[in-house]
């Protein structure tokens, strides 16, 4: 806030620096460093403004291309790189703006006027004026527009943290799917593999051309199907690269992440009230509410005070100069600023519905995620435990089998396709499972996770119509 | 039966048939006057009985290869067997066990051994869940003892004893098996051969060696522990005696002796024709009585159907390891799988290069038939034996099922199986020589005989399982694919 330091008229100095002292700085990075302090507590990633902090993303994003991206190395990409957040970040520069508008000492008003008389001579006016009841709200104000600075920074905070949980799900869903065509191209090779036995046969005469058709046209399909899944990992990988905010040769980014069996159980059930707890959603919406109580005092005491000016006037006339103090008074008699202080209650009841809608969308979404996060660990334990096992039982047995003439090779095939089946089945299970856990560590790292079901307003909460810098 | 006796006396002194031996069997059908019809097809009239026949003395008792007989003590002139019906474990084959019900700790029941005239009192104990009966196949008993479970009596329940009595009034080969939901009992095991000898055997009857042979045929699916008696028509297991090779016992005789072959067949559906090698023999006897010595016709195959006996008679006089088996093909098979696509004929190695990388364990297999696959000692599942077989001095056997060898041999100390034959130099079949093609004028590929085709060794020797014709005295690589080579079974001495 460079432009808040010009120098003043040294009249006024003292008075003036005073006033600065009272108010208060907007330093450089008011709210910026809070946004920072949040992010890392939360959830354990760095995050820049590029505006304010100098833009090292192009250094920092070459390096994490170096390597392999991993689920993390993607998160800290995307906080370097998105220029979404970037974009964000100013609506903690727009408060500050706000502030800077709100913490404004009012210009004087000079005023001068020449008369010219019939019979020779003029009379010179002169008046210098100062708001002074401006003056005298400047704490009110300052206080207001803090709240709202602070409602801001917790808001780009949370920004950040939304980007986090996108980036995450994101790279879940691209490590399924890659594996998920790994496990494609496995059944495809494997109904490649019964085609090539069925030719063989119908080439030595041995099954008829309904056998030969009829196992041709599985391996025809499976291709279908490999396709698909290959289409379907390009898209996740776009999205992908949406977030990271690559495109061009920055785009050929590689993965060996897979994704992990499921972690240690975490205990659930102190979830709903940690979530409550540590929420940002509800902290926004509190200091909110703060802003708009200290905007109703506001509205109040502008009132009944709406404009008091002083200063001094002097004259010239023919005989000389005269000069004395000025003053000027709107007297509240028809209007006491009944509809600003109306607003600003609205905005209060607004909040405080809010904040116990909120709430209770908090509280469910924390008990379905409990919920989800649980059954997906189970599955996921399931499959690996006690599904892939008896594949794999099945595969050895069939294979025995087949050895003693007991089965043929197309069903000791179909046994390998059965068990890919469910080990594909394993890594979806997977997927979900992370994604539910990465929405349960966003919960309980104080954010509701957007996009989810329990979202009902599209979480753009009620922004404050009127600013506090608005002039009356 | 004196009564018989004189009628017999009547008809040679009337100049009957030259044929009939003065000293002919008692159980020989009296033939009345117009020769179409006996006097008797039940045994005639009832009889006093004789004095229990004596091992040794009165009969040569009979030879059950894989069995037993089943004992018998006198009780005031009456011979007493305990027939005990009841689950066995039972092994069909090395590395082939099921759990099958029998008589007396065996599968299938010991044979039950008497002479013509003897009166026999069979108590049957009944130690399965299920009830049971005892039916004499073949012989000639009161009607209430002929163990129709619902109709001649009540079925045995379960841990009750019941007691058969009769006097013998024939004699043959026969059977006995369960006459109470058979499908289910027979298919399990519950069976047994009963041999009656005659009271005074004609010169012709006398034999150096006498065998039973009862043939059955099972469904074990592979993997399994238990037949499953509601199969009809893809029986897997096939078996004399309830063993199938190279679980049979040989049958061993000496060059030159008289031998008898009793078989009887209680398979659910199929009839075997048994066939023998080496040998021609006369069928001299059915379930129904001896034939006439004119009458008995010449085989190298018997056709015995199911519910029925035949007894096979010849000299033993070539020496070697003959065959005896039957000869539908699949019956000398063990529980391989019919249901699975035909390979003969197709090219594997696109195959194998497409599916090894995806199962490792995997190879094509009877592109060839059988061969490869019976010797490449593939893991099975367990409990089964689907490819059947063994190794012989030669190579491998790849036989199984209702097969078994007559060993005959020159010089025998006692009747253990005697080891593989070694015939005579010359009398081998081998490889043509090119000296020998060239000779005889055939236009055929040489193949020179080299080290590879040395005889094996009695004790350790290695062989290709791929390459059979590959034997090494140490292990080491096929010099022909590359793969280890796998030790071979040292041959048989008997088990």
């Amino acid at each position: 806030m460079r432009g808040f330091r010009k120098p003043r008229a040294q009249r006024a100095a003292t008075l003036l620096g005073a006033l600065v002292m009272l108010s208060g700085c907007v330093s450089e990075d008011a709210g910026y460093q809070d946004v920072r302090k949040v992010v890392a507590s939360r959830t354990g990633h760095e995050v820049r403004w590029q505006h304010v902090d100098g833009d090292e993303s192009a250094r920092g994003v070459r390096e994490l291309l170096a390597q392999p991206l991993t689920t993390e190395s993607a998160v800290k990409l995307a906080l370097l790189n998105n220029a979404d957040l970037q974009a964000g970040f100013e609506e903690l520069g727009i408060a500050r703006a706000d502030l800077m508008s709100a913490l404004r000492l009012p210009n004087p008003v000079a005023e001068g006027s020449v008369r010219f008389h019939k019979n020779d001579g003029t009379t010179l006016d002169l008046s210098v004026t100062e708001d002074l009841s401006q003056l005298l709200f400047l704490p009110l104000r300052n206080s207001a527009a803090r709240a709202e600075l602070e409602a801001a920074t917790l808001s780009v905070a949370t920004r950040a943290m939304d980007l986090v949980l996108d980036v995450r799900t994101a790279f879940y869903a691209y490590l399924a799917d890659q594996q998920a065509l790994d496990f494609r191209r496995t059944v495809l090779q494997a109904l490649e593999a019964s085609a090539e036995v069925a030719t063989a046969l119908h080439d030595a005469g041995n099954v008829t051309d309904l056998n030969f058709e009829s196992e041709q046209v599985l391996e025809q399909e499976a291709r279908v199907s490999f396709a698909s899944a290959k289409a379907a990992l390009a898209t996740s990988r776009e999205r992908l690269n949406a977030l990271l905010g690559l495109w061009g040769d920055g785009a050929n980014w590689r993965t060996e992440a897979r994704l992990d069996a499921p972690a240690e159980d975490v205990p659930l059930a102190s979830l709903e009230a940690k979530a409550v707890e540590r929420s940002l959603d509800l902290d926004i919406i509190r200091k909110r509410f703060v802003a708009a109580a200290r905007r109703a005092n506001l509205a109040r005491a502008e009132g009944w005070l709406p404009e008091l000016k002083g200063g001094v006037m002097a004259e010239r006339e023919s005989d000389g100069w005269s000069y004395g103090p000025l003053a000027e008074l709107q007297v509240p008699l028809f209007y006491q600023g009944q509809g600003e202080v109306a607003r600003a209650r609205a905005e209060m009841r607004r909040e405080r519905q809010l904040l116990g809608a909120r709430e209770v969308q908090i509280r469910a979404a924390a008990r379905a995620t409990a919920t989800k996060l649980s059954a997906a660990r189970d599955r996921a334990l399931f499959i690996k435990n006690v599904l892939l096992p008896s594949r794999e039982r099945i595969l050895n047995a069939t294979q025995l089998q087949f050895n003693g003439m007991g089965v043929s090779v197309f069903q000791l095939l179909m046994a390998k396709r059965d068990q890919v089946e469910t080990a594909k089945n394993y890594v979806e299970a997977l997927r979900d499972y992370w994604t539910a856990y990465a929405e349960f560590q966003q919960l309980q790292s104080g954010r509701l996770p957007r996009g989810s079901v329990f979202d009902v307003n599209g979480l753009e909460l009620g922004s404050p119509s009127r600013r506090v810098s608005d002039g009356h | 039966m004196v009564t018989r006796r004189d009628a017999l006396l009547t008809t040679a002194a009337a100049g009957g048939a030259a044929f009939l031996n003065p000293k002919a069997t008692q159980a020989q059908p009296a033939i009345s006057g117009d020769r179409a019809w006996e006097t008797s097809y039940s045994g005639g009239k009832a009889a006093p009985s004789l004095p229990p026949g004596q091992p040794g003395k009165d009969y040569q008792p009979v030879v059950t290869p894989n069995g037993a007989a089943l004992p018998w003590k006198l009780v005031d002139g009456v011979k007493v067997f305990h027939l005990v019906a009841e689950e066995v474990e039972h092994e069909l084959a090395p590395g082939l066990k099921a759990s099958c019900w029998g008589y007396n700790g065996r599968v299938h029941g010991p044979t039950i051994e008497a002479v013509e005239g003897d009166r026999i009192r069979i108590y049957v104990t009944n130690k399965l869940d299920a009830p049971t009966s005892v039916h004499w196949h073949g012989l000639f008993v009161p009607n209430g003892m002929d163990g129709v479970s619902g109709l001649t009596q009540r079925p045995i329940g379960k841990g009750e004893t019941f007691r058969y009595e009769f006097t013998l009034r024939q004699h043959g080969t026969f059977m006995y098996h369960p006459h109470h939901d058979e499908m289910t009992q027979m298919a399990l095991g519950l069976m047994g051969m009963l041999v009656v000898h005659p009271r005074r055997p004609p010169a012709d009857y006398r034999v150096d060696r006498d065998f039973v042979i009862l043939l059955s045929e099972w469904r074990i699916v592979p993997g399994t522990h238990r037949p499953d008696p509601n199969e009809m028509t893809d029986f897997n297991v096939l078996t004399m005696n309830a063993k199938a090779f190279p679980g049979t016992d040989a049958l061993v005789v000496k060059t030159g002796e008289r031998v008898r072959i009793r078989l009887g067949n209680l398979s659910a559906m199929d009839h075997h024709p048994i066939h023998l090698h080496g040998h021609y023999f006369k069928v001299a006897a059915t379930d129904g009585g001896r034939i006439p010595v004119g009458a008995r016709w010449p085989e190298t195959t018997v056709l015995v159907s199911a519910g029925t006996t035949r007894d096979i008679e010849f000299i033993a006089d070539a020496p070697g390891d003959w065959p005896l088996h039957c000869h539908m093909t699949h019956h000398a098979m063990n529980q391989m799988g019919h249901g699975i696509p035909n390979m003969i004929g197709v090219k594997p190695e696109t195959i194998d290069k497409r599916v090894q990388p995806l199962l490792p364990a995997y190879m094509t297999m009877g592109q060839n038939g059988m061969t490869e696959m019976a010797e490449m000692g593939m893991p099975m599942p367990k409990n089964s034996i689907p490819m059947g077989g063994a190794a012989g001095p030669r190579g491998y056997i790849l036989m199984g099922g209702m097969f078994t060898l007559l060993k005959v041999r020159d010089a025998l100390t006692s009747y253990a199986d005697p080891g593989w034959f070694e015939g005579p130099v010359g009398e081998l079949a081998e490889l043509a020589s090119p000296a020998e093609l060239r000779r005889d004028g055939i236009d055929a590929p040489a193949v020179a005989q080299g080290s590879e085709h040395a005889s094996p060794a009695a004790g350790g020797s290695y062989t290709c399982p791929m390459h059979p014709e590959i034997v090494r005295p140490a292990p080491g690589k096929c010099p022909i694919c590359g793969m280890t080579l796998v030790k071979r079974e040292t041959p048989r001495a008997g088990h």
